[in-house]
Order: C-alpha cells, then sequence, then structure tokens
C-alpha cells in the first residue's frame, strides 16, 4: 500500500467523520434500500455508511441473506450439511420447550362492512343514551308539576297564624294546614310592633333546616301579611314559622308561629 | 433437502398457522442456516460464535413468527433479528472470548487500536514540513470535491469497496458511481498533480 494512498485514506476518513453520528438500528438499516426514509433520515444514514464500515458492511449482507449462493464459498462451507443437521438437532430439542408466539387473528370484512369505529365512540353513544333518558324523566317530572300547579283550587284554605310566641309570651298555638290541600295561604297577623321598611319570613322544618326564606314581604293595611304556598313547598309535618324586620344586614325577630301541615 | 424453489412465503404461512411446525422450521433451516453463519463469520466472530448467533436467530424467528408480516421481505426480517442479535453480542462482550479472538466494535478505527508506535528514525526535518502541507493541500481539496463525488471517493479508497457495492450503499448505478470516481480523480489531480494520482489509480484495479 503506497504511502500516498494512504495519505489520502485518512484525508477522507478525517472528512467523513463529522458525519458519522450513531449506529443506524437495524428497521433503519433495512428501510434504506426500499426508499423508505425521509430524505433528512437518508442523507443522516449515508453520511454514517461513509464513514462506518462495519454498517456498510451489514447494509451489503442485506441482499445477500436473500442470495442462496451467499457464504457457498466460504471455508468449511463444505461441511455445512453435517454442521447444519448437528445444529437443527438441537435447536429441535430447544423449541420443545418453547412455544412461538400466536399470529394475529386476521379480521375478514364483507365488501361493504364498514371499519370498526373505536372504543370511545361506544362510550360517547351510551352516555348521550343515559343522558337522553334522564332528561326525558325530568321534563315528564316537571310536565306534572306545572299541570299541578295549574290547576284551579276551588277553597283553597287560609291558615290564620294570628297565635304566635309573641303574644303575652305564651307558647305558640299550632296551626294545622287541612288535609288534602295541595295550595293554602297563609296569614301571619303579628301583634303591634315598632313599623319598617322592609319584613321576611323564615319557615323551619322539625330538625330546624330553614325549607322556605321570602325577604320581600310587605305588610297589608291592617298590619298582616299573607304567603301563599304549595304542599309541595311544606310537605306533610311540622314547621316553625318565624316572621322578622329588616333593619340593614339584621334580622329582628317579630313573632314566631308554629304551623302543622296535615297529611 | 429443501426445495429451492419453494417460496419461503409459503413456509412462513404454514408456521403462521400451525401446520407442521417442525418440518416447516427444518426447512427454513436449511435454505437460511449457511447463510447466516456466514453472515456471522464476516463480522469477525469466530466458527462456535457464529453458530452460536445463528442458533439464537432460528430462536428468535421461531418466537416471533406470528408477529411477523408478509408486506416485508422474510429476508429483511431475518435481517434485523441477526442484526439486532450481532449487536447485542457486541454489547455484552461474549464475542470471541472462547476463541481469544478480538472482534472491533463498529466504527473503532484499527489505527487507534495499533500498539503505540515505537521511537523510529523518522523523517527529516523537511520532509515532515513537506508533508503535513501535503495533508493539509489534500484534506482542503477533499472537502471541496460535491458531496456525491466524495462518498464515492471514501467508500472505495477507505472501505476498498466495489462500484456495485458503493452504488447499494449509496444507491446509485455502479455506472454513475464510475463517474463519480473518475471525475473526482481529474479534480484532484488538476489540484494536487500526479502524486495521489497513483493511488486513485490502484483503486480502479478489479474494482468492478
Amino acid at each position: 500500500m503506497s504511502e500516498a494512498r494512504d495519505e489520502l485514506r485518512r484525508a477522507l476518513r478525517e472528512a467523513a467523520a463529522a458525519g458519522q453520528g450513531t449506529h443506524p438500528e437495524p428497521e433503519e438499516l433495512a428501510a434504506y434500500p426500499a426508499g423508505e426514509l425521509s430524505a433528512e433520515a437518508e442523507r443522516r444514514l449515508e453520511d454514517h455508511l461513509v464513514a462506518c464500515p462495519a454498517c456498510a458492511a451489514l447494509l451489503l449482507d442485506l441482499d445477500g441473506l436473500a442470495d442462496p449462493e451467499f457464504g457457498a464459498g466460504r471455508p468449511g462451507a463444505t461441511e455445512g450439511d453435517a454442521e447444519r443437521d448437528a445444529a437443527w438437532e438441537s435447536f429441535r430439542a430447544q423449541i420443545a420447550t418453547t412455544a412461538p408466539e400466536p399470529a394475529p387473528a386476521t379480521v375478514v370484512r364483507g365488501r361493504f362492512a364498514p371499519p370498526p369505529a373505536p372504543r370511545w365512540l361506544y362510550a360517547l353513544a351510551a352516555t348521550l343514551l343515559l343522558a337522553v333518558g334522564a332528561l326525558s324523566l325530568e321534563v315528564t317530572s316537571l310536565s306534572r308539576t306545572v299541570a299541578e300547579l295549574s290547576r284551579p283550587e276551588v277553597n283553597a284554605p287560609v291558615v290564620d297564624l294570628s297565635q304566635g310566641t309573641a303574644r303575652g309570651g305564651e307558647a305558640a298555638r299550632t296551626a294545622a294546614v287541612p288535609a288534602g290541600a295541595r295550595l293554602f295561604t297563609l296569614v301571619l297577623s303579628p301583634a303591634a310592633h315598632p313599623p319598617h321598611t322592609a319584613y321576611g319570613v323564615e319557615i323551619a322544618d322539625s330538625a330546624g333546616r330553614t325549607v322556605v326564606e321570602e325577604r320581600r314581604l310587605q305588610p297589608n293595611p291592617y298590619g298582616s301579611f299573607s304567603l301563599a304556598l304549595s304542599r309541595r313547598t311544606l310537605g306533610t309535618g311540622d314547621y316553625r314559622v318565624r316572621l322578622f324586620a329588616i333593619d340593614g344586614s339584621l334580622k329582628v325577630p317579630i313573632e314566631e308561629y308554629a304551623l302543622r301541615v296535615l297529611p | 433437502m429443501a426445495d429451492p424453489a419453494e417460496p419461503v412465503q409459503q413456509i412462513v404461512e404454514a408456521l403462521q398457522a400451525g401446520t407442521s411446525v417442525e418440518a416447516s422450521f427444518r426447512r427454513l433451516f436449511e435454505l437460511y442456516h449457511h447463510r447466516l453463519v456466514h453472515f456471522f463469520s464476516r463480522r469477525g466472530f469466530s466458527h462456535p460464535d457464529c453458530l452460536d448467533l445463528t442458533q439464537e436467530t432460528f430462536l428468535g424467528i421461531y418466537r416471533g413468527i406470528g408477529s411477523y408480516r408478509a408486506e416485508a421481505r422474510f429476508e429483511t426480517w431475518l435481517f434485523k433479528v441477526a442484526t439486532n442479535a450481532y449487536r447485542k453480542r457486541l454489547r455484552f462482550g461474549t464475542a470471541d472470548k472462547r476463541a481469544g479472538q478480538e472482534v472491533p466494535l463498529p466504527g473503532v478505527d484499527e489505527g487507534e487500536r495499533a500498539a503505540p508506535e515505537l521511537p523510529a528514525a523518522g523523517p527529516a526535518p523537511g520532509e515532515e514540513t513537506l508533508r503535513k502541507e501535503r495533508s493539509r493541500l489534500l484534506r482542503a481539496a477533499v472537502e471541496r470535491l460535491p458531496e456525491q463525488m466524495r462518498k464515492c471517493l471514501t467508500l472505495r479508497i477507505d472501505q476498498d469497496l466495489k462500484y456495485r457495492e458503493i452504488g447499494a450503499v449509496l444507491r446509485l448505478s455502479p455506472e454513475t458511481v464510475k463517474v463519480h470516481l473518475a471525475k473526482a480523480r481529474q479534480r484532484l489531480k488538476e489540484e494536487l498533480g500526479d502524486y495521489f494520482d497513483d493511488a486513485m489509480a490502484e483503486s480502479d484495479e478489479a474494482s468492478l
């Protein structure tokens, strides 16, 4: 080998070294001859192959594996058959305990069969179906309520709450909403009290939970307050009705009444 | 003996279908055993290691036959499995220890692995200066070559590949490779004179 050739080789190798990069994966090497890489990946791989004799030799052997004559002339090739048969016996013993991976099932579709929908689409459809069902029930229930409340009530009872706690310090007498009344009017007639500009009422159930609160009550010319309610708002049970005046942010108690809604 | 005309696809289909697995695999063994042994021997492995790696590759094929897709050429898949076995062996450094033979890692320059040079009677100072200047000019001329031309020249001079092989590496026809090399030789001769022309002439012999 001449000195000039060595120098030339060294110069070429140095120039190629800059583009060497990392060794490509076998998949990338295999995809290159088929033109399946992007232009950028192809260029990167070519730069590497020029700088890396080992990878260039690997690439050349890709075609070699498809050639029945590959390695036919190598030393010892004539002993190949006996050697291969011995290797086969050893291999056969090895695979006797190893199962191959099953082939994935092949799906045969009809000519016009649509492609399978993704799972999330099924989940979305099921959710929408449930939502539509729930909404239908809600609409039905509201329709019944509207119909019930729109029906005229003849002789809707008026419940007079005039025996509150403020009268002479006695315990409030329980007023009752008659059984079967769908709509009723409470008339709160408090004892004399200093005038205020705003009034309100709270109705609490037997557990002390406020079930009605109205802050825009105005007294009639006789100093009483009217409050129209339905059985839907106040179901069967005992309640405390508290009337108060609103003084800024303060609630000033005026009178408290006991009320029972009969079944 | 396997019928060489038997399409490997039929053998693979039989394996994937699970019909006559042993007989089908035996046919694959007959078709590809010696090719794989040669594939590994070209990577510098000792013969026992080549047989071992071939066995490992067949085991990989046997285990993964279900995942092979017929769209790809069988040999391409075989290549991937074999290359993975080869690189795995290099990574774990067990290659050739039994044979006591050293296998170079890809990309490692043989020159860098050589023993340190012993002090020797070097060139005269003037000669050394001349050599350095020549190398500088050569490097500059090489870098001025068009990319494909330089790549062809590197594969020819550094890797000693034939026109056909250079064409396979760069996806060019052998004729195009020949033209690139002739032009590269011409350009270097114009820039550097006859000194490197002889070196390139050597490379033209038996290059097809």
